[in-house]
């Protein structure tokens, strides 16, 4: 590789940044997903907070409190998209789109909540490490049905490998997992 | 961005990452209704063929931002951006997935579009901007709305069009 330029050394470090911020943003969802705390507590400082519209929490309790809350419900699918970043130095802000699909007992039967929205996130890079410093979550859409969801009949009989949570889920077998970081 | 490294990794690897915002910045610039912004990831020789729309970038612009205000909201989900770079020349595959709450005949209705960005980029002056777009849809669903949940829990932070959204409050949001 040949000599790089100052601007081009500041232009793979904004490239490398911004990939670390967004394996941050996707080890969220796996925490989240697989309701592991571990994997969770990795994505924010300790003194973060987070405001997903009910009121500003540190993002420790909030996220022991989540993680207790998603186990009430049958299975979740956290998938985020776009991801504009935008950063100042050590910090950073960051705009992810998400689909947050929730499996979970309704009043009548099993229902299927789809949550479509955005999470505001403000990032900092202590000590070489990006996470969350401050999460605010935007809903822009939803929908609730009752559950269509099919797991031994017709093409569902052949997919016997479901998705669960750690440890029983089968990420959790793969090498290099470990169960916390990426 | 500085002139083309001569090492293509590196160059391709800092141009996929201008492309991908380019991209961001343009789904961000439908679902907040920022004209100038949607308008900023063209050049001005840029053309489009959106089936129902063909044209250059303003009267793209113009034709877009004009058909959303008319929904009461939208999400433009961004899914898997396959982007080559072969000089200062970029091609994309960009996944994408639209939600479009509007009112028909009274009732209010979600409309899904899926499909995938088509694209040419161009570098010119260190600068990527999309020089094509064809917009490919590979399927769509119109549904009843369903959200009384939405309706039923006041205390949530609702995504807004233009400057009322947070997204576009980067000062409020460095103090909070």
């Amino acid at each position: 590789m040949s000599q790089l330029s100052d601007a081009e050394i500041a232009d793979l470090r904004a490239v490398i940044a911004k990939q670390k911020i967004t394996e941050v943003l996707t080890r969220y969802c796996r925490g989240i997903d697989r309701c592991d705390l571990d994997a969770l507590l990795t994505v924010f400082w300790a003194d973060a907070e987070t405001d997903y519209g009910s009121g500003r929490r540190n993002a420790v309790d909030w996220s022991v409190a989540t993680v207790g809350a998603l186990k009430g419900m049958h299975r979740t699918q956290h998938s985020i998209g776009n991801v504009l970043i935008h950063l100042e130095g050590e910090r950073a802000s960051a705009e992810t789109y998400c689909h947050a699909y929730h499996e979970l007992d309704g009043p009548a039967g099993r229902l299927e909540m789809v949550v479509g929205g955005r999470y505001l996130d403000r990032l900092e890079h202590r000590d070489g490490e990006w996470r969350i410093a401050e999460r605010i979550y935007v809903m822009d859409w939803n929908r609730n049905i009752d559950s269509t969801c099919q797991w031994d009949e017709g093409i569902y009989a052949t997919l016997k490998t479901l998705g669960s949570r750690k440890p029983e889920d089968p990420l959790y077998g793969m090498r290099g997992v470990g169960g916390t970081a990426s | 961005m500085a002139a083309p490294h001569p090492d293509p990794r590196l160059d391709s690897l800092l141009s996929r990452q201008e492309i991908y915002d380019q991209c961001c910045r343009y789904l961000r610039a439908q679902d907040r209704l920022m004209p100038a912004l949607h308008r900023s990831v063209f050049w001005d020789d840029a053309t489009t063929d959106y089936g129902f729309y063909k044209g250059g970038p303003d009267g793209f612009v113009a034709f877009a931002q004009n058909a959303l205000k008319d929904h009461l909201s939208n999400h433009h989900m961004m899914g898997q951006a396959l982007i080559e770079v072969e000089g200062d020349v970029g091609f994309g595959e960009i996944y994408f997935q639209a939600f479009h709450r509007f009112v028909d005949d009274g009732a209010e209705k979600d409309l899904f579009v899926s499909g995938r960005y088509i694209d040419r980029y161009e570098r010119r002056d260190g600068v990527w901007k999309i020089a094509h777009r064809t917009e490919l849809v590979d399927w769509a669903r119109t549904e009843p709305a369903a959200d009384d949940w939405l309706k039923n829990t006041p205390d949530v932070v609702i995504g807004y069009r233009g400057d009322a959204d947070l997204s576009n409050q980067r000062e409020k949001v460095r103090t909070l």
